[in-house]
């Protein structure tokens, strides 16, 4: 096996982790958009889990982007989805207080 | 070969009969009107899968996204309008038309009957369809080099078919002018001046992605001539950053009682028939463009579309006016659904979700 091929399969097996792990964090915040409680506690885990897990599916796939345009582009998008993921999560929460949403308390 | 394609494509494929199914059968407007949004966005990628980027991209900007919020701005205000109930029963809104309940079984079977047919007969078209137009690529190809462009979308959108385009800009200017006719002088979404730029969060937010949008949709409109992009795209985005704009309070809602309004809300439909009459007299056909002047003439039709649908769009989702008190459209029947999980007792007492006041 040659080294260029050794370190094309690290690169692959890097990329199947990284996309993984994203798979992983994306499903954690599913679970808990619909185990959770109350609409503060959905948001919390989906806007926290899916925007790590994009960032880890966005590694993953710049890894395998054919140039750096790509890979640029790629970062960007990530970006764009946590600011404006973070800024709806704000809308949403602030949103449900006005509308007269309790968080759920400890019983 | 391997089956991941497959098994892609069947999951998109399941997930929107699935989702057309559910969004059809639900009562709740809410309900509705997310999986609608869920509908366009699968929608788009199955355009991806297709090969279809263009049309992915209008689908998401246009079918999920503007026409999403539209819906979401309408059920608000009919979730705002119930007569008596505070915001959070009425929240919960569920419709239910009375005449469904009415329909006889021989009614019902016929119904079924007919479209039992049209699905059928949708079906044989879809399986007996060549996988590939033995004959129009083929025109299309030939015919581009002298359409001005090198994209053939935009060659088939803007110089073989403009027509249907032309038409396109028409329908939009006819909704923009049913909001003028229904326009009673009061606004919902009208801010007090007072209130511009009082909202810091969204108002961060749109320093960062209105230039982007802007600079964006510029891009989409240049770039339709040679790859992805066109007039219908850049639009809806920069229709997204004005809804943005608004909601953050950096600029006033558009009115379209605002001559300006008036004239960029008419100006693609006016720049397109200028622009055909003058074909007409130097060729003799109605949006045959003159020879050579073929790409400047696009894109300028093209630029003029960009601003066109941009405007029409922010001013359906800012200037619609007030619902009038005796509206009898719909009526609440479950008072107890709710958007936000929360579970509410017919006295309006929380029951789960949320503490009792």
């Amino acid at each position: 096996m040659t080294a260029a091929s050794t370190g094309a399969m690290l690169l692959n097996l890097v990329t199947v982790l990284l996309v993984s792990g994203g798979a992983f964090f994306f499903a954690a915040g599913t679970a808990g958009l619909l185990r959770f409680p109350d609409v503060y506690c959905r948001l919390h885990a989906v806007a926290k889990a899916d925007n790590l897990g994009l960032g880890l599916v966005v590694a993953g796939v710049a890894i395998q982007a054919g140039s750096w345009t790509a890979r640029l582009q790629l970062v960007l998008t990530w970006l764009l989805v946590l600011a404006s993921a973070s800024v709806v999560c704000h809308l949403l929460a602030r949103s449900s207080l006005r509308q007269g949403v309790r968080p759920v308390e400890e019983p | 070969m391997s089956a991941l394609p497959w098994i892609l494509d069947g999951v998109v494929a399941l997930l929107l009969i699935g989702l057309a199914y559910r969004l059809l059968d639900t009562r709740d407007l809410f309900e509705a009107t997310v999986l609608y949004i869920a509908f366009g966005l699968t929608l788009s990628l199955a355009w991806v899968r297709l090969g279809a980027a263009d049309l992915a991209l209008a689908e998401a900007a246009l079918g999920a996204g503007v026409t999403g919020a539209l819906f979401l701005n309408a059920y608000q205000r009919l979730a705002r309008r119930g007569e008596g109930r505070t915001d959070e029963e009425s929240s919960g809104l569920t419709v239910v038309d009375d005449r469904v309940d009415e329909v006889s079984p021989a009614a019902a079977l016929a119904s079924y009957g007919v479209w039992g047919l049209i699905a059928g007969g949708l079906a044989w078209v879809l399986v007996t369809l060549p996988a590939r137009d033995p004959i129009l690529p083929v025109l299309v190809d030939a015919a581009l080099e002298d359409a001005g462009v090198s994209n053939p979308i935009t060659a088939v959108l803007l110089n073989f078919r403009a027509y249907d385009t032309l038409l396109e800009i028409v329908v939009l200017v006819a909704a923009m002018v049913g909001v003028w006719s229904l326009d009673r002088g009061s606004r919902e979404f009208a801010r007090n001046p007072a209130d511009l730029g009082d909202e810091p969060i969204l108002g961060a937010l749109s320093r960062l992605v209105v230039p982007l949008a802007g600079l964006t949709a510029v891009y989409l409109t240049w770039t339709g001539a040679y790859a992805t992009g066109g007039a219908f795209q850049a639009g809806a985005l920069a229709a997204g950053a004005g809804v943005l704009l608004v909601a953050a309070g950096f600029m006033r809602p558009v009115t379209s009682a605002a001559p300006f309004t008036r004239a960029l809300g008419v100006l693609a439909l006016v720049v397109f028939t200028v622009v055909g009459l003058v074909s007409l007299f130097w060729t003799g056909l109605f949006l045959d463009y003159p020879p050579g002047a073929e790409y400047g003439l696009i894109l300028l039709v093209e630029g003029a579309l960009t601003v066109s649908i941009a405007v029409i769009l922010v001013e359906l989702f800012v200037d619609v006016p007030a619902i009038p008190e005796d509206d009898p459209g719909l009526r609440v029947l479950d008072p107890t659904g709710d958007p936000l999980g929360r579970v509410i007792s017919p006295d309006g007492a929380f029951i789960r979700g949320a503490e009792e006041e």
